[in-house]
Formats: structure tokens, sequence, C-alpha cells
């Protein structure tokens, strides 16, 4: 751990901080690039994210897409096992799911012909399930958890251990040999079919959905695609509130129902499954639907296939002759008012994902035309292509994303200030959010002024975006040292303050940002701060962050921590991942055991209340209640929200940035909800 | 002694070798904090303790390390290097997929440095303590200087952005064809830059030592010309102390695959050690570890072997 305090050591972090400083008191906010001509000009990001629009006239068909990656390879062609949201880049232009999503977090049907959530009601999980659970062998007890052998396909629903035995466990009465009673999703359809169930999900598949080898897409391949995720990387995610899926008309059939454990407001989104494979590939191994171990290539129902491979060299999509949006019409979607010469495909014929992860070849491949679009460039870069009169004819776009950086302030009464909400509401006010956001991120990034980014605004507040950010509870952007000092005489502390900001030493961006704060609270005199980064992010994670009794021991040392994480378009992600006690010495709330804040119930009652789920107004005035109560707290301050861009040649028209880098291929070149089409003019 | 039982204990020799490096490899990355398991599940706000022990279990991580040793040990002598967990082939396919590629840019960086440093290195010597020498020795200072990745990046930005002689891209083409041997003279030189510096500065100073000998005297005293003396009885002896560098300079171009391959996107095993390491894929650390120290012994084989085709007086020492 760096705790050395020395001249040697201090040094080049006060020059580096000055530098910063200076940087931020001059407004520069953009440099050039390193490979490009650049200019004088600032950059603009904003510009970058106007999107544009096609008239369909325009539009050429044809052509083959270079598009680069920012990964060696591709990390798992089979999806139910990959965890690199790259690889998901990729394959979301092969798979098509039931519903999918704009820029702006509202979703669309798309092979759902119709998705509703039609049934709601009051259940507590797991007690309420108690009578359906079975009794299965402990195979193992590892940290209060009981792991068993439950045979293909099944898997014990997350939450679904007996309340009884889930505490025996964890006193040591019940160890690996002893029955233990939990829900599995062998005995979960018949609490459905007893109506034990939080939330049911009625959804009406387009008949003739075909997948690339030829094969219908019935309501059979998207029951039986959850299988592939048991016992997968994903799992977690997959049945972090699904109870049970069925077609009740047979698996030859177009209707599913998806069931969840409690009421769920996010039941519209996070039942349906990842991905919908074709029958011949629901049986395959984990791991072995991949062409490189012999296994066959990804199939599904998406716009592109899989033309052909090779490891870590090239990867080709081809349009499919069979897409199923042709066969059934855009008139035919209830969300379509478009003109009649749109497409109802995409009309680039080839996608070719080629490997550069080095961000100096993306830029230089950019630049010399051999690739046509990248996206993950450092921000300089992106200034370059954006300023710079040679690269004019480039285009920059960038969105909103829905990746953050918090710090996070342990609240234990063990000696230290932070347990003091003035002090912690301090802190909060001397964070100098936009210089951090125009001197490191160089405008490539936003201030964060709620607790939550743009994309997931929808169901969070019943007015919009830029109303809660001028709200009186709102983030500061800039420092506010008087109301810093206020609060710091309140809470009758001894300045200046003794705090000791910790992030990790893979990220010299991070450490850059968290160099720039210390500037404005060391200038202030209330606060003498100390930038520490202990190891790179896994081992401090492990080591120190979700380590037995860390939030003492960070409380004693004044410590914060500052990483980075990213959730999707609900803000229960944001509010659940770094607040909630369920999320504790897990990822990523690592402070903050249960009972820590008095909010903690309205973050469940936003998202499993029943009267959010039956109204959605009713939610987003839970969480109009949660905001102020969070960023009041200071358990969690945010700093700046992400914004992901792409770069992309002239040859690109039509071409417009996602939230998710996930969206970059199956949103940006083809999404008819939304007037969003991508073509090629060379 | 023959020469193929000179090479029958040299390959013996390197067994305990390669022994020790796949021990201190696992040792090494099990010493890291974390294993493979937080980089799948790690910072996923969805994965609850649960999942983390579910998957530390299925992969059989929770057993003794020397445990898992043994296993990945007994598998791999049968050809089998173990599952990449946050990937989908094994290593091994992985393995037979990109070795080609690495040791087709060694032999680029080989050749351009042996095509560089053998003639600079008589030049130099032929004319020590003049300009030429000084020239030479400045370049290979400068060579030997200079970072792989900055060549590799300046190269692109000049060759590729600038000039429009190269495409920054690795061409979707056949290993061997015309195009892709082409496009990767500018990777091979990027790699084979500092073996060069560093192969001419020993020639040179080989060939000073040799041009000083007593037998050099002797034959230009026979009347020899000077061509013939620098070419048939100093370069083949100065070549044995070449041959010794050259073959520690294989670990070079090795490590150097990892920085260069990944500047140019080339698919070898340099840039899978990058994203495995990342990852904390230990089968397949382990496995490129394995090939590349294999390599090395070869290369040092192969040198062993050239010293006693050089010098059959080097075959009777051992």
């Amino acid at each position: 751990m760096t705790d050395s305090t020395d001249a040697d050591s201090t040094a080049p972090n006060l020059n580096r901080r000055r530098l910063l400083q200076g940087l931020a008191a001059t407004g520069i906010a953009a440099t050039a690039g390193c490979l490009g001509g650049g200019s004088d000009e600032e950059g603009d990001p904003d510009e970058a994210g106007e999107r544009v629009e096609v008239d369909p006239e325009d539009i050429v068909e044809g052509g083959t897409f270079q598009f680069a990656i920012s990964r060696g390879s591709i990390g798992n062609y089979d999806q139910a096992q990959s965890t690199q949201a790259d690889d998901s880049t990729v394959f979301s232009a092969v798979y098509d799911g039931l519903r999918r999503t704009n820029p702006s977090g509202e979703y669309f049907n798309w092979m759902a012909q119709s998705f509703e959530v039609t049934d709601a009601q009051e259940v507590t999980f797991p007690d309420d399930y108690t009578e359906y659970m079975a009794e299965y062998e402990i195979a193992g007890v590892e940290e209060g958890v009981a792991t068993f052998d439950l045979g293909e396909n099944n898997l014990v629903i997350p939450g679904g251990q007996h309340p009884d035995d889930q505490a025996a466990v964890e006193n040591g009465e019940l160890t690996a040999g002893d029955m233990m009673r939990v829900l599995t999703r062998n005995e979960a359809g018949a609490a459905v079919d007893d109506g034990v169930y939080g939330t049911q999900v009625q959804v009406t598949l387009h008949e003739g959905i075909e997948f690339h080898n030829g094969e219908e897409c019935t309501a059979g391949n998207v029951v039986g695609s959850y299988d592939r995720l048991v016992g997968s990387n994903n799992q977690g995610q997959q049945w972090e509130s699904l109870l049970h899926a069925r077609a009740p008309n047979g698996d030859d059939g177009y209707e599913i129902e998806m069931y969840a454990v409690e009421p769920d407001a996010t039941a519209d989104v996070s039942l349906q499954p990842f991905w919908i494979f074709p029958s011949e590939h629901l049986d395959i191994p984990p791991n072995e639907l991949d062409p490189r171990s012999g296994g066959p290539v990804p199939v599904g129902t998406g716009p592109y296939e899989v033309e052909s491979y090779e490891e870590g060299r090239e990867l080709v999509l081809t349009k499919t002759d069979n897409y199923w949006l042709e066969e059934v019409g855009l008139e035919n979607k209830e969300w379509w008012d478009g003109p009649e010469e749109f497409p109802e495909g995409p009309v680039i014929d080839e996608i070719n994902i080629r490997f550069q992860p080095e961000n100096g070849q993306r830029v230089a491949a950019l630049q010399d035309g051999s690739i046509d679009a990248a996206y993950d460039l450092p921000a300089g870069d992106l200034s370059t292509f954006q300023q710079s009169d040679q690269y004019s004819e480039y285009r920059v776009t960038a969105k909103d994303s829905t990746g953050f950086l918090f710090m996070q302030m342990p609240l234990q009464d063990n000696g230290g200030d932070l347990h003091n909400q003035e002090v912690r509401q301090a802190i909060q006010q001397m964070i100098p959010r936009q210089s951090i956001v125009d001197v490191v991120e160089e405008g490539w990034a936003v201030p964060a002024q709620t607790p939550f980014p743009r994309p997931a605004a929808g169901p969070a507040t019943t007015s919009s975006f830029e109303d809660l950010q001028d709200a009186d509870w709102a983030y500061p952007v800039e420092p506010q040292p008087d109301e810093a000092e206020s609060l710091i005489n309140d809470a009758g502390v001894e300045t200046p303050v003794d705090l000791v900001l910790e992030t990790n030493a893979d990220d010299s961006a991070r450490q850059d940002k968290i160099e720039l704060i210390i500037g404005e609270m060391d200038s202030s005199g209330l606060f003498s701060a100390e930038l520490q980064t202990p190891a790179d992010l896994n081992p401090w994670f492990l080591q120190d962050l979700v380590a037995e009794n860390s939030g003492d021991t960070y409380a004693e040392r004044n410590a914060t921590a500052t990483l980075g994480l990213a959730a999707g378009f609900d803000p229960d992600g944001y509010a659940r991942a770094v607040h909630h006690p369920t999320s504790y010495k897990g990822c990523c709330n690592f402070f903050h055991p249960s009972g820590t804040f008095e909010f903690e119930d309205t973050i469940d009652e936003a998202r499993f209340g029943l009267e959010a789920v039956q109204d959605v107004s009713n939610r987003q005035e839970t969480y109009e209640q949660l905001w102020p109560q969070i960023t009041e707290a200071v358990g969690n301050t945010f700093i700046n929200f992400s914004l992901e861009a792409v770069v992309a040649t002239p040859a690109v028209q039509g071409y417009n940035a996602f939230p998710d880098r996930r969206n970059f291929l199956n949103y940006s070149i083809f999404a008819p909800y939304d007037g969003q089409i991508a073509y090629l003019d060379r | 002694m023959s020469l193929r039982r000179f090479i029958a204990q040299r390959i013996l020799v390197s067994i305990p070798v390669l022994l020790g490096v796949s021990i201190i490899t696992f040792g090494l990355v099990h010493l890291a904090p974390g294993d493979v398991v937080d980089i799948i599940i790690g910072l996923d706000p969805n994965a609850t303790p649960a999942d983390r022990i579910r998957l530390r279990n299925e992969l059989g991580l929770d057993r003794p390390i020397y445990i898992q040793y043994i296993d990945w040990l007994t598998d791999a002598l049968q050809g089998d290097f173990g599952r990449v967990y946050t990937m989908g082939p094994d290593a091994g396919d992985y393995i037979a997929s990109r070795w080609p590629e690495t040791v087709l840019l060694g032999l680029f960086g080989w050749t351009f440095a042996l095509l560089i440093a053998i003639p600079t290195g008589i030049y130099a010597a032929v004319r020590k303590g003049k300009l030429g020498d000084d020239v030479s020795r400045f370049v290979a200072l400068f060579g030997i200087s200079i970072p792989n990745f900055w060549l590799g990046l300046m190269l692109l930005a000049i060759f590729a952005v600038q000039l429009n002689f190269w495409s920054a891209s690795v061409p979707q083409k056949p290993l061997l064809s015309r195009e892709m041997l082409w496009w990767l003279l500018l990777p091979g030189i990027t790699i084979g830059t500092a073996a060069s510096a560093n192969l001419m500065r020993i020639m040179r100073t080989s060939m000073v030592e040799e041009m000083n000998k007593e037998y050099v005297t002797a034959a230009r005293a026979k009347g020899l010309s000077e061509r013939t003396v620098i070419l048939k009885h100093v370069l083949r002896n100065s070549l044995i102390s070449v041959v010794t560098v050259a073959a520690f300079l294989t670990a070079g171009i090795v490590a150097g695959s990892v920085v260069v391959e990944t500047v140019f996107g080339w698919p070898g095993l340099g840039k899978l050690f990058i994203d495995a390491a990342v990852a904390q894929e230990i089968n397949l650390i382990l496995a490129i570890t394995l090939f590349t120290g294999v390599a090395i012994v070869l290369a040092n084989l192969v040198a062993d072997i050239l010293y006693a085709l050089l010098d059959p007086r080097i075959r009777d020492e051992y």
C-alpha cells in the first residue's frame, strides 16, 4: 500500500496537480492529439452529440463496413458465456432480441409482436415460496453460502434459500452432506401454477421469424435459451429477478410467459433472455459454441450472419437473405410511422470486424482509411478528429453513456471524521466536476449533477433530466468553498480535515481527477487531502475494498474510494449497485451494510413495490423522494458520467453513437423505431 | 562426441529448464491477488457472493495449488493445456492458431537484424576509429535506446498515415501471401531494430578483437588480400560470439513481440499474452510461456549446433 508522505513521493504529485490546476484555471478544454495535425480551435463534444438524420432517398446500398473493436480477438463466441462488452457489440448484429431500445432508454417491441406486463401481485420472496422448496444435499459451504450439484439446467433461484435453513448454514448447523430446502428452477413452475409469483409478462412472437439456418423461431427457442445461461458466467444477471418462463401453447407456439419472483418494475426488460438460440444450439455445452474449438458459428435471427472468421485476424458478417423484418414488414410494427421508402433491414452488405486493441493503430487506421469506424479512443484523439481541418470530413459521434465515476465514503463511527454527515457533504461540495471533465476528459464526459445519468432518466423522474440538474439537492459542478466551510463549521471538526482519497493504480486519468479534487480541497484550507493508489483495480478491490471490516479501516483513516462502474438504462442499477446492502461486499458497495441508510427501503420500493410496477408515475415519484436523500446522505458522491464516442470516416453516412457500446452495430446500423440507419458512400 | 549425441544431451538438459519455467510461472500467477473469477464477475453489479463461490468451485480454483499444478502438468503432457475461462477455445487451440504469426514475425525480425548487423558490424570494425565507425555506433545506440512501441507508432504514422505506403490495418490475406509479407516489413523492422543494434555492436567488437590476433597478421604477411583476410578468416571466428548473443536475443525478440504485435494488431502469441495476463488466464499464460520457453531453448540449441559447426573443438568440450 502506498502511504508514504515523504517529500520525494509527493513532489511529482504536487507538480502534476499544479499543472492540472493550471490547465483548469486557464480553461484549456482540449489539446491536440498525438498523430493528427490538430488546430488551435477548441473541440466541441456537444457537436458530437448532435444526431445526424438520413434522407431515405440518399441511401446507398451495399459495401463492406470496416469496423474496429478495441480487443485482440473475440473473447468468446458463445454469448451465453461471454462477459465481454466488445463481444456483445459484434454479436448483437447476429442475434436479435424480443425488445430493443433507443438512446433515451425507451423500449420497442422487436421480435415480440406484443410484450406486456399482465399481472403483478404482492408476494414476499422467499418466504411465500417456502412450501415449493425441495430438499437438496449441500455440496459445500463457503462464506455462509451453500452450493449444490443440481444437475443439468437447474439452479437455485438467487435468494431462494429457506430462511431457517439459510440461518442454519450461516451459523454452521448445516454443512456439506446435509439437506437444505431451496427453490430451484425445477420447483419454480409449481409455484407459478399455484399463482405464486410477483410479476407476469406475456409475450407473443411474430410468426415467421427465421434463424439464419432456416429454422423458425418459436416459443420453444425463447424458453430453451434460458437453459444455456444456467451455470454460465452470466447466470447471476439473467436470474436477478427471473422465476420461471414457459410456452403456454407449446414449443411450436408463439406465446411466452415470464415470471419474476417479486413485483418488479423492470420486468418488461430484465426477464427476457439475453440471447435467443436455434434448437440445434440449445444443447451445446458451455464454451463449445465457438468455431475456434471446433464448434459451430453463432446463429441468430439478427440481420447479419457469420460468414467467415480467422482467430485474431478477421470476422466477417454478411447480411442474411432471410431477415425476418423484411417478411413481417415495418408497417406491421405498432411503433412505425416513418416513410414508405425506409429500408426494412440494414443496407450495408458486409461488416468486417477488425481487431485493433492499440489506440495508436486504430487512430492510424482511421486516418489512412483502412477502417471505417472505431470506438474507445482517447479524449485527445477524439478532439483531434473533431477539431482538425485535416479531418473535417470525419465525424465524431458521442452519446451520454451509462458509465460513471463515483467516490464512496465509509460511515462507520471509528474515530475518523467521515461518519459526520456535514464533513461528507463538505467533500461533495468541493469536487470540481466541470474542471475534471474539461481538463482530464477534454470535454468528452459529463459532470455528474445527479446520482444517475441521462439515459436512465425515463423512470427516474416525472420531470426532465435538466430540471433535476437544477434541483437544490443536485451536485454542484463547480467547487463551493463557502458552502463547504459552513458545513465544516456546523460539524465542529478541526480544520484542516485530513483525508485520503484512494483509487486504483492502473488508471492515470482517474488519478488526475483526484489530483484536481485535492487541489481544490487543499486550497480551501478546510482539508488536507492526499492521493493514494494502493494497487491495480482488481487487487485493490479484493485486498482492500471487499475485505472484512474495510468500512472500519477506511473510516479510521478518513479514506474514500473512487472507482468507475457502468449500469444500464434503469435508475435501479445506479441506486442499488453502490448504495444498497444487497451489493455490500460484492460489487460495488464496500462500506455500507444493512441499516446504514434510511432510504434502503425506498430503493426496493422503487423497483419491487407493487405500486411502482402498476404505474410508472408512482415509480418516478418514489425516485424523486430518493435522489435528495442519496445526495444528502453522501454515502457515495458521483463525479462524472462517461460518453460513448465513435469516430467514422467520410465514407460512413448516418452513423450515430449509442449510450452503450454493445449497440454500436445493431442500433447504429439499423434501428427503424428511431429512424436510425447508416450506409456507406465511398 | 558425435553431433547427434551432442544434440540429444542438449535436449535432455532443457527438460528441467522447461519444468522450472512452468513451476515459476504457475507460482507467480497464483501469487497475484485475485483470480480469473474476479475478472469474470469482479465488477458485475449483479453478481452475488454465491456466484463467486460457485464459479470458483466449478473451475477447480478451490483446490490446493500443488494439486492444480500437478493436474495441469499431467494434462499438458498429454497435449491438453486446459480451458481458457473468459474466452471460448482451450489454451492449446489458441497456441495452434497463433504460433505461425509470431514465428513469422520473429523470422522477419531476425532477418532484418542479421541483414543490418553483420555488414554494418564488419564495416565499423574495418573502419575502426573513423567517421563511419562513429556513425554506426551512434545509430546502434539509438537503435538500442528507442522503445519499440514508439518506433512502431512512428513507422505507422509516417509510412501508413503520411506516405500511404502501408496500411495501418493488417491485410486480410493468407499468412504467406505477397501482400502479407510486404506488410510485415514494418513490424519486422520494429521488432528487429534493437536486436540489430545489439548484434552490430557485438559483431564490431568481435571483429576488432579477431583482427588484432596473430593469425590475422600472419595472413596479411602471407600477402592475402584484405578482403580475403576479413571475409574468410576473421569473419568466421567473429561469428561465434555473434551466434552466442543472437541466441540470447531470441528472448528479446519474443518479449518484443508482446508490444509490437499489440501496436500493429498482429494476431500472434505476444498480443494474446497481454489478453491472458489481464484476464489472469493461468492456463493460457502457462501455455504461451511454455511455448516461448521451448522456442528459446530451441534457439539456444541451434546456437550450440552452430558453434559446433563453426568450431568443432566446442563439441569435444561437452
